[in-house]
């Protein structure tokens, strides 16, 4: 499974590290009139570049037809599945990583000391946009399995994100739950919603796209 | 290299697929090892359908499918390693080279050689250091042939592999495959609608037509059976004849294409028939025949 993600995530490097330097040009934009916004905008523009990228990546291997591959490779659909889930997730987490350590740089580099809350930043907003990453791969998934009549499955899946989506919203809108509970419980939807993707992904009838 | 397990390269029974509007099977086919299978049909008679759900891109509603003894089950990858799938489009990564792209295939294939696949890029004149968006469609077709072959399958299914490619290409694929069945050991699954493409690889041939097998026969008893005959009889205005499946006649002349040619030239001389000629018929005019409906009746394959 991880041969499958690691390969993806080679195929797309260019396309990952371009959204990164896209993300330091804008904290340094932003540094150019407050100095001292650098580090924190760094690390949350890297969150955001990988997790569009990683919403974009699903499309981007459809486009290319990379199903009609798995004939050639003797791997397990099971195997696939899991592999398609992860990938978005991965790029969520590599970029996520590199946004700490660029904020914590950035944080030493303008001798502020290190503010642990600002370090952290990026893995909070990380988690909020976790389940927002596997959005394109499951409007998919559910499109789908609309084709192949599958309505039970359709019905479930909307269910699952409409939940998954309004659960950590309430939560975060009433404002009852720590910050820390608030992001684990959005890592934990997204999480879910990972599982979802590749088991509707398991349980098509056709893997022709 | 593998070793085969069963007898059969693949075995599918009571094979169902429903889409809107169209139905495949319920179909039986089965193909045994050293023999190249050519499936002809027009398009929308289901033969990629059969192919797709052969390889497990598609799962059937109803059927079992093996491929040398063990059933196709998506989760149990064993099954992949015994076969080598040509499709029209191969899902590679585009902006890879030929290289990188047959290395990763090669990853998830235990019996991968890349001795093997360097062999035959190189026989085909596929260079290794282009990226695959830069290939042409028929150095696209290589690829995907020696990406089929590097670990040395022992059944190789093709759909319409020659789909769009010149003649020169063409030939080249398919002296190639015509070099693979050489040693007996390789079984070929060929779908397509181009005859001439199989003309010379095929063995034996089966021809669905609206999702049915309509007939599983030996290429070389097809074309030897087969035949235009014309001659010229006096009497007879209602002529029934055996084997025969079309009739034109002008004036004394008669011209009939037969399915059975022995059988109808010993009944045209039991008649006193005189000036009878016959003709062998090529594949084509063969399967055009069949396919509209006239050349058998409709039965299982075998």
């Amino acid at each position: 499974m991880w041969r499958l993600v690691s390969a993806t995530l080679r195929y797309r490097r260019w396309m990952v590290a371009l959204g990164w330097v896209v993300a330091l040009f804008t904290a340094f934009q932003v540094a150019l009139s407050e100095k001292d916004k650098f580090p924190l905008t760094l690390g949350l523009s890297l969150v955001v570049a990988s997790a569009s990228i990683a919403g974009l990546l699903p499309y981007l291997e459809r486009r290319d037809h990379r199903s009609l591959l798995s004939p050639l490779l003797a791997i397990g659909r099971r195997e696939v599945a899991r592999a398609r889930a992860l990938t978005p997730i991965t790029v969520l987490v590599l970029g996520t990583a590199v946004a700490v350590s660029g904020t914590t740089l950035g944080f030493l580099a303008l001798g502020q000391g290190l503010d642990v809350d600002g370090v952290f930043s990026p893995v909070a907003l990380a988690a909020q946009l976790a389940p927002f990453v596997q959005l394109v791969l499951l409007a998919n998934e559910i499109k789908v399995a609309h084709a192949e009549a599958r309505r039970g499955d359709v019905l479930v899946a909307i269910g699952a994100v409409g939940a998954g989506f309004a659960i950590p919203l309430a939560a975060n809108l009433s404002g009852l739950l720590a910050r820390p509970v608030a992001a684990s419980l959005a890592v934990a939807v997204g999480a879910s919603l990972t599982c979802l993707a590749s088991t509707l992904y398991q349980r098509r009838i056709s893997l022709v796209e | 290299m593998n070793t085969p397990t069963n007898g059969s390269a693949f075995s599918i029974q009571g094979l169902k697929k429903r889409y809107p509007g169209f139905s495949l099977g319920p179909l039986d086919l089965d193909l045994q090892p050293g023999v190249v299978l050519g499936l002809i049909g027009p398009n929308g008679a289901g033969k990629t359908t059969t192919l797709h759900c052969l390889i497990g891109l598609l799962v059937p509603e109803a059927g079992a499918i093996t491929i040398f003894g063990r059933p196709n089950h998506p989760d149990d990858p064993r099954w992949r390693q015994d076969i080598g799938v040509v499709g029209e489009e191969s899902g590679f990564f585009l902006r890879w080279t030929v290289e990188e792209n047959l290395r990763f295939v090669g990853r998830f294939q235990p019996n991968w050689s890349d001795r093997r696949a360097r062999g035959m890029a190189e026989r085909f004149n596929l260079s290794m250091n282009k990226r695959v968006n830069e290939l042409s469609k028929g150095n696209k077709a290589k690829l995907a042939i020696v990406a089929a072959l590097g670990h040395a399958p022992h059944l190789l299914i093709l759909d319409e592999p020659t789909a769009g490619l010149d003649p020169i290409v063409r030939a080249e694929l398919l002296d190639m495959l015509w070099e693979l069945q050489e040693d007996g050991e390789h079984a070929i699954f060929y779908s397509t609608h181009v005859l001439s493409d199989i003309e010379r690889l095929a063995d034996e041939l089966v021809f669905l037509s609206d999702g049915q097998v309509i007939q599983r026969t030996a290429k070389d008893d097809l074309v030897e059976s087969w035949r235009r005959i014309s001659f010229r009889l006096v009497a007879a205005a209602t002529l029934s004849l055996p084997g025969v499946i079309d009739h034109r006649q002008v004036r004394l002349e008669h011209h009939v294409t037969s399915r059975d040619y022995k059988a109808t030239l010993e009944a045209l001389r039991g008649l006193g028939a005189e000036a009878i000629e016959h003709a062998r018929m090529s594949i084509d005019e063969i399967a055009v025949e069949i396919l509209k409906g006239k050349g058998a009746p409709r039965v299982a394959a075998r």
